[in-house]
């Protein structure tokens, strides 16, 4: 370590105080969840609080399990993996001819396509629902499909295009002059080298559809439809102070991506970034 | 300034896509050949945009229709004009909502910001503890908001709140920031930038990582102290990637729900109660969606500004390169 040399030790203590503080902070309300996840019913409320759940148990787990929570999981995995697919089929198309072809309508396209960024959630939930009405649709996992996947394309798009664009065009025409179709120089030549683009698109909308809450408040109705942060939340409307349950099913939720952010997490930041950071 | 770079009749930006495509000589993949008419863009194009489009367009002709009139939950009686947005900006509650929303998302910004921006300072050198710092303060980020919010609730609530313990055994009073009217909005505020100070930490890392050691390294030779680099040199240079942050977030707070509705639930007595929880209640609790709609619309009359702010900004960040 070459900063010893000209860093005072008491520049690197400060410094060392300093990432203890902030991961503390950061990570606290985390630890007590968990802590608490894990305690007795009489621990839970104990004053003075017990930070340590000893004696240890997974009851509160056992408790949720065996209740409505598994279908919860269940409804977010479906959701949320068919939003991945949806994202990924739609957007792979739109961003391919955003970055390769020139087209007359091109750009007032990719506007009315980028001002998907700025909606909110919240600002489409009364016309969905009362398209669901219509259509008969609402209380399906097809209309959170529909609905989560239509706010990540966007994004999406906005990514792919800009992945795209970072792949050398000399592969394709070679098929081209070779007699491939486009479409095919597209599936067979450009999305083998675009995979890493992919996973990053796949991740994001993962957890974005895994999160989303209002759409999915609104738009289901029945207890089997419920995705995990809805469930959640009524858990803590209707049942109030459970909080041993409450944190093991807070806990179970976030385990998935926060593993899988964990795992992928260079993939995941250059998607997080990419809002913000290119541009067309 | 369209005469400047504008050659041809379509003046458009010299994008990577043009560029390309003239590189790859007569349509390949470019432009249609010999001029005529070719739909296979269009067809790679359109899946995407009309699923965008069920989001957008459909929800403002929705939200214009239905502002417009009296109605019955979904049923409309009567166009009545602009009747609903002048009772809504005379409505006292109203006006709260919307000055609780700007303090929300303008200090909540500020503070988001300058988190962010101190971290990446402290967390910017490849050094062991960095990196599992950075990975550490992107969870809550990643977090649903319902989590967090149940999270902050016990932490916040006066009665059996670990701080409270912790701040007693250094004989200091315990908070209960959530039954105040004056101390919920902060609170709710504080939580909410702990929870996007990932968002605005990487982009300030990704910003710094663009800044060359050499500028720095010229402002340390001529003498200036840390705060005048930091003031006078970092800061200016982060100003692009600082807007990026700073409309990203704006509109991503205008719009937050969940962790309003369940850590504090807009009270207490509505001193908490934002423009989007205010439009939920309207819609699904007061079945008004003649005032719900005109509220969406405010809204989204704020994100778009915003949005064509970020999209011009962005424009001009791509001319330079």
């Amino acid at each position: 370590m070459t900063t010893r040399e000209h860093m005072p030790s008491w520049v690197t203590t400060l410094r060392w105080v300093g990432l203890i503080l902030v991961g503390g902070i950061v990570l606290g309300p985390f630890l007590w969840a968990l802590s608490t996840s894990l305690k007795v019913k009489d621990d839970v409320l104990r004053m003075p609080p017990k930070f340590l759940p000893w004696p240890l148990t997974v009851e509160n787990y056992q408790g949720i399990l065996t209740a409505g929570f598994p279908r919860y999981l269940l409804n977010s995995t479906i959701v949320a993996v068919c939003s991945v697919v949806v994202v990924v089929l739609v957007s792979v198309h739109a961003g391919y001819a955003a970055a390769r072809y020139e087209f007359r309508g091109k750009s007032a396209m990719l506007f009315l396509i980028l001002t998907g960024m700025a909606m909110g959630e919240l600002s489409t939930v009364l016309p969905l629902y009362f398209f669901g009405t219509q259509l008969r649709i609402l209380d399906t996992y097809g209309i959170l499909i529909l609905a989560n996947s239509a706010f990540i394309a966007p994004l999406a798009i906005w990514f792919l295009q800009g992945y795209f664009r970072s792949i050398p065009p000399q592969m394709e025409e070679a098929a081209l002059i070779d007699g491939a179709t486009r479409a095919g120089a597209l599936y067979r030549i450009v999305l083998p080298s675009a995979l890493p683009g992919l996973i990053t698109v796949s991740l994001v909308s993962f957890v974005h559809s895994w999160n989303e809450f209002i759409l999915a408040l609104v738009l289901t109705s029945s207890g089997t439809m419920r995705t995990v942060p809805v469930g959640i939340h009524l858990y803590l409307t209707d049942y109030g102070v459970d909080w041993g349950s409450i944190t093991a099913a807070g806990i179970l939720s976030i385990l998935p991506v926060t593993l899988l952010f964990l795992l992928l997490q260079r993939h995941f930041l250059r998607g997080l970034t990419a809002g913000a950071t290119t541009g067309f | 300034m369209s005469s400047a770079t504008g050659s041809g009749p379509s003046s458009g930006p010299d994008t990577v896509a043009t560029r390309w495509s003239r590189r790859l000589g007569e349509g390949l993949l470019g432009r249609p050949r010999g001029g005529r008419f070719d739909l296979f863009p269009y067809l790679l194009m359109l899946p995407g945009l009309l699923l965008v489009m069920f989001v957008t367009l459909y929800p403002i002709v929705f939200a214009v229709d239905y502002s417009l009139m009296r109605t019955r939950v979904f049923k409309q009686l009567a166009f009545v004009g602009l009747a609903n947005y002048a009772r809504l900006f005379a409505d006292p509650r109203f006006q709260t909502n919307l000055v609780n929303s700007l303090f929300f998302v303008l200090v909540g910004v500020a503070l988001t910001w300058t988190f962010g921006l101190a971290l990446a300072l402290l967390l910017r050198r490849q050094r062991w503890g960095n990196a599992i710092l950075k990975t550490i303060v992107l969870i809550p980020w990643v977090t649903n908001q319902v989590v967090l919010a149940l999270m902050w609730k016990w932490l916040l609530n006066g009665e059996f709140s670990p701080i409270n313990y912790l701040l007693g055994l250094v004989n200091l009073p315990g908070l209960n920031p959530l039954i105040s009217t004056a101390q919920a909005l902060p609170a709710l505020t504080i939580v909410n930038a702990w929870r996007a100070t990932g968002f605005s930490l990487l982009l300030m890392l990704a910003g710094l990582s663009a800044i060359p050691v050499e500028v720095e390294e010229a402002a340390e030779i001529d003498g200036a102290s840390r705060w005048k680099q930091l003031w006078y040199v970092i800061i200016p240079l982060l100003k692009p990637v600082s807007l990026a942050c700073i409309i990203t977030l704006t509109i991503s707070f205008f719009n937050i729900i969940v962790l309003p509705m369940d850590l504090t639930g807009g009270g207490p007595l509505n001193s908490t109660e934002v423009l989007s929880l205010r439009l939920y209640r309207e819609g699904f609790q007061y079945y008004n969606m003649g005032s719900a709609s005109a509220i969406t619309l405010v809204l989204v009359g704020l994100d778009l500004i915003l949005a064509w702010a970020y999209y011009k900004l962005i424009r001009a960040e791509t001319y330079y390169r």
